[in-house]
């Protein structure tokens, strides 16, 4: 089954890259759990970031990028107040 | 000041839950229909008397713009119009702001519920209404006319019109009052009121409206464009009515919303089940706040049904950004209506029933009265469409054709630039530039998001020309233009947005007031979605003491901030200020998410997108890890490994060292 343009499930419900068949998550309720996480400052996620956000905010501010541990192929990325938990999760019964 | 807690002010609160039909309400009686006639419907007549009212809601919209002389109304279409059956509940949106369309049920509900028996509700009767609260706009400018149409002595179905108007009172010009710490310091809510009274205008209550704005001619014209449009309705129904009998046409009323339903059930039961959640971030409730504030959303899909789950969503705020109830509906209709009914009737009443939502009053998107909302709609009801987007387009990939309507976040908010003063005729204004009309859409599944393509919530959403601004308005462009870098880098990029420069000219007084509500310049808002980036921060930027007149004498029109000259602002979420001769201001909107890892976007694409300007090179080399050769095509060797580059590098690894976990390789 698709999950999404980088992660499928094989036929024991484990959560596997598309791209290069490494196993991402041992199961659909679980579906993340081996998958490399990095954080770095916001700043780094390009151009796109016109101004340190220093500037408006005290808190600070990260980019977190979820990745394959088999092609580093990234499955997520986000740019969050550094203290928060990622509430960017997904599961499947 | 803590926000003080109003006794009584919970009557006002409609809990958005269908109506108890067996009233009383008064000496209303409501017109039925039977389920026997909507089940014994032929298709034919079914899809005769469908399309009418589809019409008729694209006729009212012509007949708002037609006689609106605001220019958010006739060149941005920021409207909405709709249709609901005699209990309120909505057949029909037309495709205007469809945050507008969201709540206009609760707003029948409660008028149905609060006015039948005091002042009455009758034949010819029109009721006005901006408390989002009750229902109808998402904060105080939305002011919805209601118009409930009788047929045989019983109501037989409720229009509705709502427009943005540009100005109601308030602390600050166009009653966003970046300032405000709660509702008082905006223009205060009025629950529903008779504004037309058996055909005829109630000249009190129309002084009692339009005694409270700026512009008062304006937002009276615009009140006569919404009740023009309600008689417009009317009379379409009425000739439909006639001409196939009121127990017809409720039939297809009713069959719409049952049909919408049933199809989105079937729809839901394809895909798989499980929770999706996310989160949106807006950084400053108000002016000088310096916090970042939070809505989660978890969406649950279960069989046929959808519960979206806002727990954990921070609490209201003593600012400007907080939403109502109408204002979460109005987060998550409009991406209901795109991304999983877009074969449907847009029949808001069935789709609501395969929803459920929870959610804590007193929070930011389910505030309590008096918690400010004057600018709930841009604010923490976009935010909630953003969060509510990431969670119905992910559902929606795991299937390979629903996918295909799938987006990632469009811009992620609107940039809200306010001028007021004096135009260059001698008279008070107060607008809002609409130019972030042109957000960029998110990426999809198999092609890059549009480029300056509009918002989420308004299909039918445009940006005035330049020159329809500046005839009417005391300013000058010095260019409005798509930005490079601002659309969600991915294998499909996201759209990009774009930016406006102008100076205040030719008003009489020299100076324009400016009044600036953005977030999203920390957090970006129109996040990416399978690993891709979220659209570029918004930006803007004003320039106090620029040599622009002086370039303008030597023949020179700027094109770049760095032209400008003189001293330079970074401006931030929320600010009030007066822009004098001599200034400039920069406002730079958002473009959409992007989809899929930017290193797997084909080389000659990202060579192609810095050729057309939607790309730098910087990022070309940073983000899509393409090495450009001199003629500015991609140079296929020098990218693959710089890519290999990237990729650790973005794990945290050396380029040098070995990839880790090979073991997890099958």
């Amino acid at each position: 089954m698709i999950i999404d343009f980088n992660l499928c499930t094989d036929e024991n419900g484990a959560v596997v890259c598309r791209h290069c068949e490494t196993t991402i998550g041992d199961s659909r309720s679980s579906p993340m759990n081996k998958a490399l996480r990095h954080a770095r400052p916001s700043v780094d996620a390009g151009p796109g970031i016109h101004a340190d956000p220093a500037l408006f905010v005290d808190r600070g501010i990260m980019l977190r990028q979820v990745s394959c541990p088999g092609c580093f192929t990234l499955l997520r990325t986000e740019i969050v107040p550094a203290e928060e938990p990622s509430y960017r999760e997904w599961s499947l019964r | 000041m803590p926000v003080i807690p109003v006794a009584g002010s919970e009557r006002f609160a409609e809990s958005g839950q269908p109506l108890q039909t067996s009233g009383p309400f008064g000496d209303v009686i409501l017109h039925r229909v039977s389920e026997d006639i909507t089940a014994g419907l032929d298709a034919l007549t079914y899809e005769v008397i469908r399309h009418r009212l589809v019409a008729v809601t694209d006729d009212m919209g012509d007949a708002v713009k037609r006689m609106s002389g605001s220019v958010v109304v006739t060149d941005c279409n920021d409207f909405g119009t709709g249709i609901m059956d005699e209990a309120g509940e909505t057949v029909q949106v037309g495709l205007y702001n469809m945050q507008l369309g969201s709540a206009l049920d609760m707003a029948a509900r409660w008028t149905l519920t609060n006015r039948s028996a005091n002042p009455g509700i009758r034949e010819g009767d029109q009721f006005l209404l901006n408390d989002p609260w009750v229902g109808g706009g998402l904060h105080q400018n939305d002011v919805t006319v209601l118009a409930p149409l009788f047929h045989d002595g019983q109501l037989f179905c409720w229009t509705a019109a709502v427009a943005h108007q540009v100005d109601l009172g308030g602390v600050s010009p166009g009653s966003w009052s970046v300032d405000g710490r709660d509702v008082f310091w905006e223009s205060l809510p009025i629950p529903p009121v008779k504004i037309v009274e058996e055909g005829q205008l109630r000249a009190d209550t129309e002084d009692m409206y339009l005694r409270r704005s700026r512009v008062p001619r304006l937002v009276g014209l615009d009140l006569r464009a919404k009740i023009g449009a309600n008689n417009v309705a009317h009379d379409r129904l009425t000739a439909l009515i006639d001409t196939y009998g009121p127990d017809t046409v409720k039939a297809v009323m009713k069959k719409m919303m049952n049909d919408a339903e049933a199809r989105l059930k079937a729809k839901l039961r394809e895909l798989p089940d499980g929770t999706w959640s996310s989160v949106a971030h807006q950084d400053g409730g108000r002016s000088g706040d310096r916090e970042i504030h939070k809505i989660v959303v978890a969406m649950t899909k279960d069989g046929e049904r959808l519960t979206f789950d806002f727990t954990g969503t921070d609490l209201q705020v003593e600012g400007i950004i907080n939403c109502t109830y109408a204002g979460l509906r109005g987060g998550i209709l409009p991406v209901m209506l795109t991304m999983l009914c877009p074969e449907m009737s847009w029949s808001p009443g069935g789709v609501f029933r395969c929803m459920d939502i929870i959610s804590e009053p007193g929070t930011i998107n389910n505030c309590t009265f008096p918690a400010g909302i004057g600018k709930a709609s841009v604010n923490s009801a976009w935010a909630t469409q953003n969060a509510v987007s990431e969670t119905v387009a992910e559902m929606l990939i795991t299937h390979p054709e629903f996918g295909r309507s799938a987006m990632s976040v469009c811009c992620g908010t609107w940039d809200l630039t306010l001028l007021s003063g004096v135009d260059q005729r001698g008279s008070g204004f107060a607008t809002m530039i609409c130019d972030p009309t042109a957000g960029g859409l998110g990426a999809r599944v198999d092609n890059d998001g549009v480029d300056t393509g509009g918002a989420h919530c308004i299909p039918m959403g445009r940006t005035a020309d330049v020159e329809i601004n500046e005839f009417n308005f005391p300013m000058l462009y010095l260019w409005r233009r798509e930005e490079v870098d601002s659309g969600g880098p991915g294998r499909w990029r996201g759209g990009v947005g774009a930016s406006s420069c102008f100076i205040p000219h030719d008003s009489p007084v020299g100076e324009v007031h400016l009044v600036v509500s953005a977030n999203g310049k920390a957090v970006p808002q129109a996040a990416g979605l399978s690993g891709a980036y979220p659209a570029a921060t918004q930006w803007d930027v004003l320039v106090r003491d620029a040599g622009v007149r002086e370039q303008f004498a030597a023949g020179k029109i700027p094109r770049s901030l760095e032209q400008l000259g003189g001293r330079t602002q970074v401006v931030p979420p929320h600010l009030e200020t007066d822009l004098t001769p001599g200034d400039v201001y920069f406002t730079h909107w958002q473009g959409g998410g992007g989809i899929g890892d930017p290193l797997h976007r084909e080389p000659e694409r990202v060579a192609k997108d810095v050729g057309e300007g939607k790309v730098s090179a910087h990022a070309a080399h940073a983000v899509y890890g393409v090495v450009l050769a001199d003629e500015g095509r991609a140079d296929p060797e020098a990218t693959e490994t710089l890519r290999r580059q990237l990729s650790r590098r973005r794990v945290g690894l050396e380029p040098e060292q070995s990839p880790i976990d090979s073991g997890a390789r099958r």
